[in-house]
């Protein structure tokens, strides 16, 4: 007669020249519950490990891609970098109106029709961005005191700060971007499990 | 955009982010036990899953000033290129499957 394990902890007696496979009774005793609690949290955290592996892969690689590339936008070229000094005093700087109507006047007609986006004003370093909603989000930077023209071009981080976030798609797809986060953190702690917890138990 | 129903560039994002994931994981799921088409439509789509991620990534990539109106290869490759990448995969595995002398 032919013995072998199941996986239960179970005796499957296997007679020999028969195909036949009968389950008797268990030849160890049933494991206490803390040890039968812990393996179903161990089978749980493998599957939601393997799942939320697969399924936010692409997602988080696509964050992880944007993020970088953002982290590095001033040496790639993503937004300009200005070396200006302050003309004046903040105090005799020119109203944002009258900004506003220079940055306009610095661009093409097409995008001087588009809504200005926001005004980032530098008091350090004595300049002014404004940011048109046109789809290349070009910036123009003016100095706050004389009004002087000092860059124009597109900023090629806002797209991809749109597709970090998911609003490149829509206003709700930020809850993509939410949902890659926590499947993220869950990934952490379940690898940590997988890792540390059989360690410890030995 | 604001309370707009999925587009269907959208939809087959979504398709192609997780629903093919999914049902590759579903088919990868005791994999010896499954039969041999099975398993060459689990490895075609796994192979063209992966290699339309790639391209699908590589695609949203371009920022927008680069695009043009009628820009339809960054549509395809953004939104529907991961669906019909494993699509396509899987169906390349299946016939690959019948093809394949069984294993003596």
């Amino acid at each position: 007669m032919g013995w072998c394990s199941a996986g239960g902890g179970d005796a499957v007696a296997r007679p020999a020249g028969s195909g036949k496979v009968r389950t008797i009774t268990p030849a160890l005793p049933p494991a206490p519950p803390s040890r039968r609690s812990g393996r179903w949290l161990a089978r749980a955290a493998f599957y939601a490990h393997l799942w939320l592996g697969v399924l936010f892969t692409v997602a988080l690689l696509s964050i992880s891609i944007t993020g970088i590339l953002l982290n590095h936008k001033r040496e790639l070229g993503l937004m300009p970098d200005v070396n200006h000094d302050p003309a004046g005093q903040f105090t005799a700087a020119l109203p944002l109106a009258v900004l506003a109507d220079k940055a306009r006047a610095a661009t093409s007609p097409a995008i001087a029709e588009t809504q200005i986006d926001r005004m980032d004003v530098r008091p350090r370093n004595g300049y002014v961005k404004v940011r048109f909603r046109d789809p290349a989000s070009t910036e123009v930077t003016v100095d706050i005191n004389g009004g002087r023209v000092l860059h124009v071009g597109p900023r090629g981080d806002v797209f991809l700060e749109r597709l970090h976030s998911g609003e490149a798609f829509g206003d709700k797809w930020v809850l993509l971007s939410d949902a890659a986060a926590i499947a993220l953190t869950i990934l952490l702690i379940t690898g940590y499990w997988l890792w540390l917890v059989p360690k410890w138990r030995r | 955009m604001e309370g707009s129903p999925l587009s269907a560039g959208q939809f087959a994002l979504l398709a192609g982010l997780f629903g093919a994931p999914m049902l590759l994981l579903w088919a990868g799921h005791h994999l010896r036990r499954k039969s041999r088409r099975v398993r060459g439509a689990f490895w075609g789509g796994l192979a063209g899953h992966t290699i339309a991620s790639l391209i699908a990534i590589w695609y949203s990539m371009v920022p927008p000033e680069a695009w043009s109106a009628s820009d339809t290869v960054r549509g395809v490759g953004g939104f529907y290129w991961m669906m019909v990448g494993a699509i396509i995969g899987a169906a390349i595995g299946i016939l690959k499957s019948r093809n394949q002398k069984p294993a003596s």
